[in-house]
């Protein structure tokens, strides 16, 4: 579907990519990263809406569509209702089926009330949906998606979640975000971005075993040792340390998050 | 905080807004006209100011209550003029009686201030967070933006003017800036007892202050409004009024002609003595123009303080109840041509048509001149009397008239001695006197008529012409190039063209799309834009050609366009045609300038994607 092979790109002195080299098949694989990690510039590079300074990035996709994309902050046609949106999109994606397709997505992402409102009219986490659904119609082989589940309610990130799990062997799907539970149960591969290179990666189970051992998890009235990452779970603290960080600390199997945490730190810097 | 209003107008904006007005300034100044004056002006200058006292004085003894505005009006004509009496214009003024003339620049200079002030408040109402998250210090916000404007209505004005003066001193240079500018001819009605330079100072302190009460009122209309499109359509629409104002009211001590943004961007104010009274007071044209905007300033900037410190963000996107749907109607089956013609008519787009017709129907109705119905009926019936006659038969008949005509007419040189002498009676010397001038009458109609019969005769026999109606070709052809039809067209397709960019959507296409296929679309994109142009223009032409068609008419729509005055290869071919490819002209011409912008930014973009 998609090979990136010694991807770099700078702007000024600041490097946002460096020498990054992925290959990606059918699947859903999770970029997780903090802002400035080099998420958007690695997928406006993949959907080639930025040049790489060096590197190459080879795109095999069969679909009437080449690449199915949602910008951080798509823009639609204002005038346009959500319908003639997707109809649109179909039109120009050549989707032979284009009814069908524009049915399962309005049904998937829950647009049905909203097929004839404006998109100027729509609210911010509604036009992100039928951003997120405009993106699977011509059925693309290669699906990009950046931060789309920004102002989503919960329920709408359930329904996005369960969609994704429905297209996964269709297509390579890529998903940046922060939120790591939005792609914790659907992701098949996960990549730790940061500054521009990859710091980990694999499935969600091997991001886990490695961090095995250096999470531990504080009972209720302990307070977290200073200068160490941690973050609240339910009522207790659970903190990143090589070795044990405090009388009654218990080590337990990391999260995603937790492992988000040991790799970027409590300030998005670099914990390790 | 200036320094952070300066920075809303993006250093692109600046160089685009300061390139055109150095470029507009620049080539007003290469292409203005110089004036003559004769040898004896002075003694025609003491004649005319002479002239102009002694009529006011008699005017003055006419009017019997002295304290009313027409009463102090000709005590003012009558104390100015006979205070430059003394005044010595025998002096060569270079360069500067160009410069005092020119228009353009100044009214560009006033547009580049609303457009700066466009720029300023759009940036602020579109990211309008900050300043919702800050109540104090709101005036200061305010007080920041309007040091900009009124910095930038003294630089676009001074600019404006600067580069009109590089662009004479190339063709003829400059002389005689000192002397009084009377020594103008031009001038030699001004009331003020200035020079040349002072003139030119007038002229810029009164531009400027009338672009400092545009662009206040810019700014505030757009806090007010919420929409910097609407202002500018609205801008257009208040223009269009004040040019047809000014233009429709051009007599002394009107109203309208006093108030007018145009009067204070023309050199109307120094070439004759107007102004406005009442209530015992009389203004000169001049003191309008600078108290009015000044107190406009005023009153418009302490309005747009209140309007930014009670800044409550943007509006709702409007009352109407969103109808939702049962989710019918996916997949219509529409045609990407109908997705793209929705993209181009918006009720913004219909505005900016309305607001240019109606500008463009105004400035016809000022556009066209003519010799008086009379000469045109009997031009019109004379030459349509000679349809179907070949040209030979023309000329003959056209020469046999003029012959005759001039016989008549030499028949009054004498009749007046016969006449006193007795010889003849009353009646009969005035039967000779109306044939004599009917005579005269015929004879400028032949005499015209002739003139292009000679036109037509250099291109034969290689054009077939003939003498045709012509009057409302003439004035068809000689309209020139109108840039209002074209606005309405830009103002129509170029959201459209550029409406992926705007919206953000064109990420989306570059990754949905092949390289072949975003070509495809582009293609696709400016045929439509093309055939939008057309059908926006359209109706601009056929007003046209409906306005002149009602005041001349039109005729022989098949025969040579030669005998409407074009020169060969065009005048070969029929009016009929000349007038389509005119048409065609000027759509090919507008989505060309389009067309070169499009690939400029599809250019740039791409560079940027590097």
């Amino acid at each position: 579907m998609l090979k990136l092979e010694h991807i770099s790109r700078s702007y000024k002195k600041t490097r946002a990519l460096i020498d990054f080299s992925y290959e990606f098949g059918r699947g859903v694989y999770a970029i997780l990263g903090p802002n400035g990690s080099g998420k958007t510039t690695l997928f406006n590079i993949i959907t080639g809406n930025l040049k790489p300074d060096s590197g190459t990035v080879t795109v095999s996709s069969k679909g009437s569509r080449r690449i199915g994309f949602v910008p951080q902050y798509p823009g639609m046609y204002p005038d346009f209702t959500a319908a003639e949106m997707l109809d649109y999109t179909a039109k120009l994606a050549r989707a032979t089926d284009a009814g069908e397709q524009i049915k399962e997505v309005t049904e998937a992402f829950g647009l049905g009330e909203y097929m004839d409102v404006r998109v100027r009219a729509l609210s911010g986490g509604t036009k992100q949906r039928l951003a997120s659904a405009q993106a699977f119609i011509g059925s693309p082989e290669l699906v990009v998606l950046d931060e789309p589940t920004a102002g989503l309610d919960p329920m709408q990130r359930i329904q996005f979640k369960n969609y994704i799990k429905r297209r996964r062997d269709d297509a390579a799907i890529l998903i940046s975000t922060h939120i790591t539970t939005d792609v914790e149960d659907v992701a098949d591969k996960v990549i730790f971005l940061r500054r521009g290179c990859i710091v980990a990666d694999g499935s969600v189970d091997e991001i886990r075993e490695k961090f095995r051992g250096r999470c531990w998890e504080l009972p209720s009235g302990l307070n977290a040792p200073e200068g160490l990452p941690c973050r609240a779970f339910g009522e207790h603290i659970r903190v990143i340390s090589d070795a044990c960080p405090a009388l009654g600390a218990v080590s337990v199997m990391p999260e995603l998050d937790d492992c988000y945490l040991a790799v970027f730190g409590e300030d998005g810097a670099g914990a390790s | 905080m200036i320094k952070y209003e300066l920075k809303k107008i993006t250093a692109r904006t600046a160089v685009v807004i300061l390139s055109l007005l150095c470029a507009v300034g620049l080539l007003s100044g290469i292409y203005a006209e110089r004036g003559e004056k004769p040898e004896d002006y002075a003694e025609g200058y003491a004649r005319t100011l002479d002239d102009i006292v002694y009529n006011a004085g008699v005017n003055y003894r006419r009017i019997a209550d002295k304290k009313s505005a027409p009463a102090r009006f000709q005590e003012e004509v009558i104390r100015r003029y006979g205070a430059l009496a003394e005044n010595d214009v025998s002096g060569e003024v270079r360069g500067w009686d160009a410069l005092l003339s020119l228009t353009i620049p100044f009214a560009a200079a006033m547009a580049a201030t609303a457009a700066a002030a466009l720029t300023i408040s759009a940036a602020e109402v579109r990211g309008d967070f900050l300043i919702l998250s800050f109540h104090e210090r709101r005036s200061s916000a305010a007080l920041s933006k309007l040091a900009v404007i009124a910095a930038s209505a003294v630089v676009f004005n001074v600019l404006a003017a600067a580069s009109a003066a590089l662009g004479i001193s190339f063709s003829d240079g400059f002389a005689g800036g000192g002397l009084p500018i009377a020594s103008i001819q031009a001038y030699m009605r001004c009331p003020y007892d200035i020079t040349a330079a002072g003139g030119l100072f007038l002229r810029l302190a009164v531009s400027t202050l009338s672009s400092l009460a545009v662009g206040v009122l810019m700014m505030l209309a757009v806090f007010v409004l919420r929409r910097a499109v609407y202002v500018a359509l609205a801008a257009v629409a208040v223009t269009a009024v004040d040019v047809t104002l000014y233009a429709a009211s051009n007599d002394v001590l009107s109203f309208f002609y006093n108030f007018t943004f145009s009067g204070s961007v023309s050199d109307g104010f120094l070439t004759r003595f107007a102004g406005i009274g009442g209530g015992g007071i009389f203004l000169s044209r001049a003191a309008v123009l600078t108290v009015v905007p000044l107190i406009l300033s005023a009153v418009l900037s302490a309005c747009f303080i209140a309007a930014v410190v009670s800044y409550s963000g943007v509006r709702a996107a409007g009352k109407k109840r969103v109808r939702l749907s049962d989710g019918r109607g996916c997949g219509r089956g529409h045609g990407i041509v109908y997705y793209e013609l929705r993209r181009v008519f918006s009720v913004r787009a219909a505005i900016a048509f309305a607001v240019l017709f109606a500008l463009d129907a105004a400035l016809l109705s000022y556009g066209t001149e003519g010799r008086g119905s009379a000469w045109e009926r009997a031009y019109r019936q004379t030459v349509c009397g000679m349809e179907g006659m070949e040209y030979e038969e023309q000329a003959a008949v056209t020469e046999k008239e003029i012959s005759s005509a001039r016989a008549d007419a030499a028949k009054l040189d004498g009749a007046r001695e016969l006449f006193e002498a007795g010889e003849i009676s009353g009646e009969e010397y005035s039967e000779i006197t109306k044939a004599a001038s009917s005579a005269e009458f015929r004879l400028t109609v032949y005499e015209s008529i002739s003139e292009k019969l000679d036109f037509i005769g250099r291109y034969r026999p290689d054009v077939d012409g003939v003498l045709v109606y012509d009057l409302g070709w003439r004035a068809l052809f000689s309209r020139g190039v109108d840039p209002t039809p074209a606005l309405a067209a830009l103002f129509v397709s170029v959201p459209y063209i550029f409406s992926e960019m705007t919206t953000g959507y064109e990420r989306i296409l570059t990754a949905s799309l092949t390289r072949r296929e975003r070509k495809k679309f582009a293609r696709r994109k400016l045929a439509v834009s093309t055939a939008v142009s057309a059908a926006v223009l359209l109706p601009f032409f056929a007003a046209e050609l409906c306005f002149i068609a009602k005041r001349f008419g039109f005729a022989s729509w098949t025969k040579p366009a030669v005998g409407a005055g074009l020169i060969p290869p065009t005048g070969a071919l029929p009016i009929a045609i000349v007038v389509l490819l005119r048409y065609a002209a000027y759509v090919l011409c507008t989505e060309a300038a389009v067309a070169v912008v499009f690939i400029l930014c599809g250019f740039v973009s791409d560079r940027k994607k590097k």
